[in-house]
């Protein structure tokens, strides 16, 4: 099960979870279930990524608490999906990455 | 009826579309011009997009001018000249080079290290790289450049607008105007008026399924060229690197790591079919697997496009013919520091290390580079007054096949270029008037697919025109698969093109709206690769016909021009830019080195 803190603040829409039923093949990454579901089941899913490798840190966000990158964190078992804490939310799991809020 | 978007205009001197190597360093340069204003365009974020912070990378500057600015670098080579340097790039391009360009290029690649050598970018080392005669390629990972770059890009001034996807440029009386684009942040849309335009979008590998280039790599920048009429030149040779990752899907298109790669890098892993064979005896029998890049692309493509291919879509690549401790002591010597890791990756947390003992890993070509692109002058110049293009986006610098190193030599000496020549335009240039009835179009066209209620999901149409490219226009060609092809291309263009809708009609960061934007782009992109391909009757460099096996010196060392004329696609042929190098006059066949 995906559990993913959705929001859309320019909509007025408060933050809330939404869970996912997402078949996840062995040696996938968190990345791999974003465009699962943004493919198969809710494309109006809203993320940033861009090098899938490691390195650019667009993909950065809370999973399962943590700080940590979309594309090289694998999935194992239930996994939950926050923005990253401490910046602005433009929608979903985007930040604004130049501009940090109040936690 | 029609859904209307918010506006936004924006007044500038100079717009830079694309915020990383070739956009950035134009930028830079252009903001040293007093009384201008800059401005940089991006789909992504600065230091979090395009492909410059994917490099993993070297920066080729001859060897005896590194030793000169840099005594202290390790491994240079001071035998080495700006001469040898130049004789490399042309022949690796396979004499399709535009040699004034490459003139130009070897000069004011040490003035450019330099540059950022001040700016604070570490350099330690030199690297060998296969291609070149000397060693050249200065170890400088992109991760380290893009840091300074914005650093840089702040300190001059520039505006850089993010999230933000140009799809158009605004051309008036045949002088640049500016550009459009959709704002993806909030949706809105944007309207930028410039007196000079730099393209830095970089290539359009995510044509292909499997690629090593990052998300917004779809050719944006040379589509949008070529609708305003824009000249595009050698656009058949996009570049594979023989050894992506096809399994597990975390890893689909990473690079694989340097310890078992194959061609030319001296891995010591096997390349087996299906049925266990190591079919590189067919093709190169003494190299085998240290065969070229492009070799050994050619008969992994022959392999999964006949039917011999892995589970997943590959090939497979097997440690398996060593002992256990050979692999245990392989991942020591051959890259102590980086051990199991590529870029971000722990490899270890998904193909652990120990199973390379028992099992093959599955690779096959991954879009690397595009050789070609808009076709510039030494000045950065395209066809159109006040438009210029600098880095991946252009042709001229690789001709058929670019030298490891040589992009990031590329977008840095070249976008310092295109900002100096732009900035330049711009300061004695008349701001053109932007044409509304043409702005008006185009944002039409942006919201169409959100006005659309029914019809082509965006990812679907994507995932089509990955597998064309991939099956018919991809490392291996022939000319009834290339007809094959445009007609399929032209039939989507025709009709599910057309039918692009969004199933999420919000207008704020709406993924589906900028696939749909952007698979207009790529299709564009393939057609014009596929014509070109079809066009160039032989085998060189990044291009393989099976029809035409041989490279033909004596008919085909010229230059393929595209360029869209009165809404039809026209293709000439241009005589190679020669300066000291003679081109051969022979008909060899494909793959023999000179």
């Amino acid at each position: 099960m995906v559990k993913i803190l959705r929001s859309n603040p320019k909509k007025g829409e408060n933050p809330r979870y939404v869970e996912y039923e997402v078949p996840v093949e062995e040696g996938a990454s968190v990345l791999n279930v974003l465009s699962y579901i943004y493919e198969n089941i809710d494309s109006g899913l809203a993320y940033y990524c861009s090098c899938r490798i490691g390195k650019c840190k667009g993909c950065i966000m809370m999973i399962n608490g943590k700080v940590g990158y979309a594309c090289t964190t694998p999935v194992r078992g239930d996994v939950t999906l926050e923005p990253a804490r401490g910046f602005e939310v433009i929608k979903d799991l985007v930040v604004n990455l130049e501009k940090k809020v109040e936690v | 009826m029609g859904l209307f978007m918010n506006g936004e205009r924006i007044e500038t001197d100079v717009l830079i579309i694309g915020s990383e190597g070739a956009g950035a360093t134009a930028a830079i340069e252009a903001s040293k011009k007093e009384g201008l204003r800059v401005t940089i365009a991006t789909k992504g974020r600065m230091g979090k997009c395009g492909a410059t912070v994917t490099g993993d990378a070297d920066f080729d500057v001859d060897s005896r001018s590194l030793h000169e600015l840099f005594p202290w670098l390790e491994g240079t080579d001071p035998r080495d000249s700006q001469e040898i340097f130049f004789q490399d790039i042309v022949k690796g391009g396979k004499y399709l080079n535009n040699q004034r360009m490459v003139e130009i290029h070897v000069k004011e690649a040490p003035e450019r290290l330099r540059d950022l050598v001040d700016w604070g970018v570490k350099i330690e080392w030199v690297m060998h790289s296969s291609g070149h005669s000397y060693p050249r390629g200065v170890f400088i990972p992109g991760t380290r450049l893009v840091p300074v770059f914005k650093k840089k890009v702040k300190e001059g001034g520039v505006e850089v607008i993010e999230d933000t996807m140009i799809t158009d440029l605004l051309i008036n009386d045949g002088k640049v105007a500016g550009a459009v684009g959709l704002n993806i942040r909030n949706g809105n849309f944007i309207v930028f008026s410039a007196k000079a335009v730099v393209i830095a979008t970089g290539g359009c590998q995510r044509i292909y399924p499997i690629t090593t280039a990052p998300e917004e790599l779809t050719g944006d920048g040379l589509a949008m060229a070529y609708r305003a009429g824009v000249e595009l030149a050698d656009m058949e040779f996009p570049m594979f690197l023989p050894g992506g990752f096809v399994w597990p899907p975390a890893l689909l298109g990473v690079d694989v790591p340097f310890i078992l790669s194959t061609a030319g890098r001296y891995g010591p892993g096997h390349l087996l079919n299906r049925y266990g064979e190591r079919f590189m005896e067919k093709w190169a029998p003494k190299t085998m697997e240290h065969s070229t890049r492009d070799i050994c692309s050619v008969a992994m493509m022959t392999e999964i496009l006949e039917g011999r291919g892995s589970k997943h879509g590959g090939v497979y690549v097997s440690l398996k013919h060593l002992p256990d401790n050979l692999i245990d002591f392989i991942h020591e010597w051959q890259a102590p520091e980086v051990l199991w890791r590529y870029g971000g990756f722990d490899l270890d947390e998904f193909i652990p290390r120990d199973s390379l003992k028992r099992e093959a890993l599955e690779a096959a070509p991954a879009s690397h580079f595009f050789n070609g692109g808009i076709r510039i002058n030494e000045r950065c110049e395209t066809n159109i007054a006040g438009l210029f293009a600098a880095g991946e986006v252009t042709a001229g610098i690789h001709g058929g096949n670019r030298l490891s190193g040589n992009a990031f030599t590329e977008m840095v000496v070249w976008g310092t270029r295109a900002g100096r020549f732009a900035a330049e335009f711009a300061k004695r240039a008349e701001r053109q008037k932007i044409d509304e009835a043409q702005v008006e179009k185009l944002q039409s066209n942006i919201i169409q697919p959100l006005d659309r209620q029914e019809g082509k999901r965006p990812i679907e149409l994507k995932k089509k025109i990955q597998e064309l490219a991939w099956k018919k226009v991809g490392v291996i060609r022939d000319g009834p698969t290339l007809n094959e092809a445009i007609h399929e291309i032209r039939a989507i263009k025709e009709k599910e093109l057309k039918e692009l809708y969004t199933q999420s009609k919000d207008t704020a960061w709406n993924r589906e709206w900028v696939e749909a934007l952007q698979v207009e782009n790529m299709l564009q992109c393939l057609e014009i690769i596929a014509t070109a391909a079809l066009a160039r009757e032989e085998s060189r460099a990044a291009h393989y016909r099976k029809d035409f096996p041989n490279t033909d010196y004596l008919n085909w060392t010229k230059n393929i021009v595209v360029k869209l004329v009165n809404g039809k696609m026209q293709l000439r042929t241009e005589p190679v830019v020669v300066t000291k190098l003679k081109p051969p006059a022979k008909v060899v066949p494909y793959g023999i080195v000179e």
